[in-house]
């Protein structure tokens, strides 16, 4: 070890730590602002969120530090004792949790709260970078093909245990990692697309409609592939498998979902529907952003969210106090940066000689974009409200020192990049 | 080889090309669906962010009150105040045992989870699902000031107007009551209901701000609408002769074993109400404790009644008027009549022989009235009664005042015109009765009687003025028979209404109460007079209703009548004129 970490420190991506900083420091003014108290008017007031906020941004700077200190060849032996133990937490919570909203994925110590499942997310990056890293063969066999695969499935069947399902669906970010690394073909990735796409079709318009929009594409397909036999089986057999999926998406909503459930979805579809329960806070979510206007209220001046308007106001719906106080141009700002640091977080991963750095900057990567998708589009009206954070900015210390550890063990990898192979 | 290379590394960039697309993709989605929230539909979202947030409350405008005057001071009869009840919406309050030991303090409840009502109070508050708790009824006005100031969530108070009458009973069916009408508090009966409008207040609109847990962010009020106080009312009532004629009312229908009775004063040269007064009355403080709903009915203006002898001084007003007869004119009386085939006698089968027509009235002679209305005619005598006010309403400013009934009169049967010149067959209204009386007070001149002497709203009063309905009779003839009833005050039955050294005019009146199918033993005792009878300061009717001690109405009306008469003239301090 020639190069110590003074090294490592100059080595560092110094934009994502900026980007990073930059972030946190919006995004704990964003907690002051939406549970702003007069009587408790300073910033550092442990008693009120904001104040909390600020004891967990220093914990994550030190755990930043302490990443950076840390020998990078740690994380790399020890990813499957990390899992491991993560794993054990993760069931343990489910037998001495604290049930917070309905989910038993806490643990409470002192005054704070943790959640297991978020360093669950990193624990499985960890895991799945030894995994795939660690195959000799060029070619991919099915049977690793399904390790790889159980090594998601297993947290995210226990997070489910939870009762958490907004955490488990975090786990499908997944995906970017596996379709990069070849594990999902492109014609898996556009079936699921699809798929997508017709279930949420499915649900806004009536299945009959869409069948029979589907039969006209069909018939004008096969016209044109008049002269071929073969393509016109293959479309006629992808028609009869749309439709028996466009109908049993309808039947399984209306069968097997939850009622709070549906009523999520059809809130989505149509918030008129009962607008004081599920409705109430998309609808309360939408006027606050709305009422943002182009330039916003300006800071501490948002009325929606500090009134109480809008629930979780400073956890999963805090994305409303930036688009309340800071208009279209602040929330434009605040998706730009993300879009930059995923973009960043992308090109330092194909930068990596070690495949292990590189699988595990895309999990980062694709975790930080599902958070982000998810949770801007609920509070928008775009997806259903599924409890996520958005990283860096909503209160809650798990989250944020979860996505610094990821953070700072992907730029210790980064600057490690040529010691590693 | 190259190109399997080559392929291979196309293929990597497709795939990072793809992810950065999905990526700029979503990124797109997002900043256009910001750019229709916040500014194609911004304007949608402002005005549904502003109406969650304005808050409208309701100002009610005060009710008025109701005065009397009384040696030119104004006293209240009725007034208003408020009473505040602490509500809770347990589902809005945070901390529910911190705001059970504030407000326990501020109630005076004993901190105490011993204590009953400290107990009741934090179970109330505590009820997670509940949105309606009433926590204390009557609070004081510093009471709620002190709870406002805690501004904690989930507490409101809901200000409901109690009416109090200090004069109680004496005035109930005058002032009727503030009381409910389906769920809405309105005036019920008496100058309450009929000057609802007047009384009541309209209801102002505050808008302010609120929080999501409906406070009211108090700084950011603003007035919508400006509530308006309701006018105060002054009436023409005289409290000192109202509570002496309700006392004297009470007084008589007590010692004569009657069911009921009424008094009516009224200042006979303008119309003006001095007093008026059933028995029994009821407190309207407590008028929700009543059982009986008829016990509110005014019967001094709804109850019509066949008035008896009394009504004989309208049929000599009618004959005297229209020449038909003069005082002194004489009448052989043969103790009783025979008309289409009915034989109709003097009360108590008196036979009078030779008599004058001042000694019918003195003596309330049937047969001679009848005399007398037979010189009129039937369709003659009609239009004589309904000149005077009869069958028709008195227009005085009270709910469900009732005509009467003169259908017999309509009929060309002579019998009818017999009875109705001694006033049965036909029904009227003791108000009618009245006023008919205050015609010969008042030189001939039929007025509109009234309660309401002055309504003051805060921007401008308006005083009632007197209103003369018609010039009934001449006031040579009203002289006339102003001076036949001082004769029958102070010759006949009207003896005992008489007061020493004052000119008294007036007649008694038995009336028999019609049952179906006939006279009943059941009978109506009235007495109506004026004094002093050359200058008429107030006339008034005293009736009593089935008294069971005594029999006629000299003996019971008449000097009930003399009490007042004498308690009046001294309060007026007339001097006396006779010997």
């Amino acid at each position: 070890m020639k190069q110590g970490f003074f090294h490592d420190f100059r080595n560092i991506d110094k934009t994502t730590v900026l980007i990073f900083v930059v972030m946190l420091f919006i995004g704990w003014l964003n907690i002051y602002a939406a549970g702003y108290k007069e009587s408790h008017n300073s910033i550092f007031d442990i008693s009120q969120n904001y104040g909390k906020q600020f004891v967990w941004i220093l914990i994550a700077f030190v755990l930043g530090f302490t990443v950076m200190l840390t020998d990078v060849k740690f994380f790399i032996a020890f990813a499957y004792p990390i899992f491991i133990t993560i794993m054990l937490l993760l069931i343990s919570v489910l037998l001495f949790g604290t049930e917070i909203n309905s989910s038993k994925s806490w643990f409470q110590i002192g005054g704070f709260n943790i959640q297991p499942s978020e360093f669950a997310k990193f624990a499985t990056a960890l895991a799945l970078g030894k995994f795939i890293s660690s195959i000799k063969s060029k070619t991919i066999t099915f049977q690793n093909r399904i390790k790889a695969f159980s090594l998601i499935f297993i947290p995210f069947a226990m997070i489910l245990l939870q009762n958490d399902a907004g955490t488990a669906l975090v786990f499908s970010a997944f995906v970017f990692m596996l379709y990069r690394e070849g594990y999902i073909s492109g014609l898996l990735l556009s079936f699921a697309v699809t798929a997508a796409f017709l279930f949420i079709l499915t649900l806004v318009m009536n299945e009959f409609i869409i069948i029979a929009i589907l039969s006209i594409i069909a018939i004008i397909a096969a016209y044109v592939l008049r002269n071929k036999r073969k393509e016109i089986f293959l479309v006629l057999g992808l028609f009869i498998i749309m439709s028996a999926y466009v109908y049993s998406v309808d039947y399984a909503f209306e069968k097997f979902l939850q009622p709070h459930q549906k009523n999520r979805i059809e809130v989505l579809i149509d918030s008129k529907i009962d607008p004081l329960g599920a409705g109430y806070n998309l609808n309360q979510s939408k006027i606050a952003i709305g009422s943002g206007g182009l330039w916003g209220k300006g800071f501490l001046k948002g009325t929606q969210t500090k009134f109480d308007f809008v629930p979780e106001q400073s956890t999963d719906f805090i994305f409303c106090t930036i688009g309340e106080e800071w208009g279209w141009a602040g929330s434009f700002v605040i998706i730009s940066l993300y879009l930059f640091l995923l973009i960043r977080i992308v090109i330092i991963a194909e930068k990596q000689r070690a495949l292990f750095s590189r699988i595990f900057g895309y999990c980062l990567a694709g975790m930080l974009f599902f958070h982000f998708a998810i949770n801007i589009g609920m509070t928008i009206g775009l997806v259903p409200v599924i409890g996520i954070p958005l990283p860096f900015f909503s209160y809650g210390g798990s989250s944020l020192l979860a996505f610094t550890v990821m953070i700072f063990v992907f730029l210790k990898l980064d600057a490690k990049r040529l010691d590693l192979l | 080889m190259p190109s399997r290379l080559s392929r291979k590394f196309n293929d990597c960039h497709l795939r990072i090309i793809i992810v950065g697309t999905i990526f700029f993709i979503l990124w797109i989605i997002i900043v256009i669906r910001l750019a229709q929230l916040q500014i194609i539909e911004y304007g949608k979202y402002k005005e549904a962010s502003q109406k969650l947030r304005t808050i409208e409350k309701e100002e009610t405008g005060e009710r008025g009150q109701i005065f009397v005057e009384e040696l030119n001071k104004k006293i209240s009869i009725a007034l208003s105040s408020y009473h505040y009840t602490l509500i809770a919406e347990p589902i809005n309050i945070k901390e529910s045992v911190e705001a059970a030991v504030k407000i326990a303090e501020i109630l005076d409840i004993p901190i105490d989870e011993e204590n009953e009502n400290f107990k009741n109070l934090l179970i109330k508050l505590s009820k997670k699902n509940s949105q309606y708790e009433i926590v204390r009824k009557d609070l004081s006005q510093s009471q709620v000031e002190k709870i406002k100031n805690l501004s904690l969530t989930g507490l409101y108070f809901e200000k409901e107007i109690k009416r109090f009458y200090p004069e109680g009973n004496c005035l109930s069916h005058l002032l009727g009551f503030y009381g409910y009408r389906g769920d809405q508090k309105v005036g019920r009966y008496g100058i309450e209901e009929f000057y609802e409008n007047i009384l009541s207040g309209k209801d102002g609109i505050i808008k302010g701000e609120r929080a999501r847990t409906g406070a009211l962010i108090s700084t950011i009020e603003s007035t919508v609408k400006e509530s308006q106080d309701g006018s105060d009312i002054v009436l023409t009532i005289d409290r000192t002769i109202q509570s002496k004629s309700c006392e004297i009312l009470e007084e008589s229908v007590n010692k004569f074993g009657a069911e009921s009775g009424t008094i009516i004063i009224v200042n006979p040269k303008t119309g003006e109400v001095l007093s008026l007064c059933n028995f029994p009355g009821f407190d309207p403080n407590q008028y929700s404790l009543v059982k009986d709903f008829n016990l509110f009915i005014n019967s001094a203006i709804s109850h019509y009644y066949e008035p008896g002898s009394v009504f004989k001084v309208i049929t000599f007003a009618a004959a005297i008027d229209d020449g038909k007869i003069k005082p002194d004119d004489k009448f052989e009386d043969t103790g009783s009549i025979k008309i289409s085939g009915h034989t109709i006698k003097n009360a108590a089968e008196k036979i009078y022989g030779k008599v004058t027509m001042r000694e019918i009235l003195e003596k309330s002679i049937n047969t001679g009235v009848i005399f007398i209305a037979r010189q009129i005619g039937s369709s003659g005598f009609l239009s004589w009664v309904k000149k005077f006010g009869f069958e028709e309403k008195t227009r005085i400013d009270l709910p469900t005042e009732t005509v009467g009934d003169l259908r017999n009169l309509y009929q060309k049967n002579e019998i009818y015109l017999a009875t109705a010149s001694f006033g049965q067959g036909i029904t009227v209204t003791p108000i009618q009765m009245l006023m008919s009386f205050a015609v010969i007070a008042n030189q001939g001149k039929l007025m509109k009687p009234y309660i309401v002497k002055e309504i003051i709203s805060q921007k401008n009063s308006y005083l009632s003025k007197p209103e003369e309905v018609r010039q009934v009779i001449s006031p040579q003839t009203s002289e006339i028979i102003k001076d036949l009833m001082i004769s029958a005050v102070e010759n006949g039955w009207g003896k005992r209404a008489g007061v020493k050294g004052y000119l008294v005019a007036g007649k008694t009146g038995t009336a028999e109460v019609a049952r179906s199918g006939g006279y009943s033993s059941e009978t109506i005792h009235s007495f109506i007079g004026f004094a002093p009878a050359d200058n008429p300061r107030f006339v008034a009717i005293v009736k009593i209703d089935n008294p069971t001690l005594v029999n006629f109405s000299d003996q019971t009306a008449a000097p009930a009548f003399g009490q007042l008469a004498d308690f009046i003239l001294k309060y007026y301090q007339i001097p006396p004129t006779e010997e």
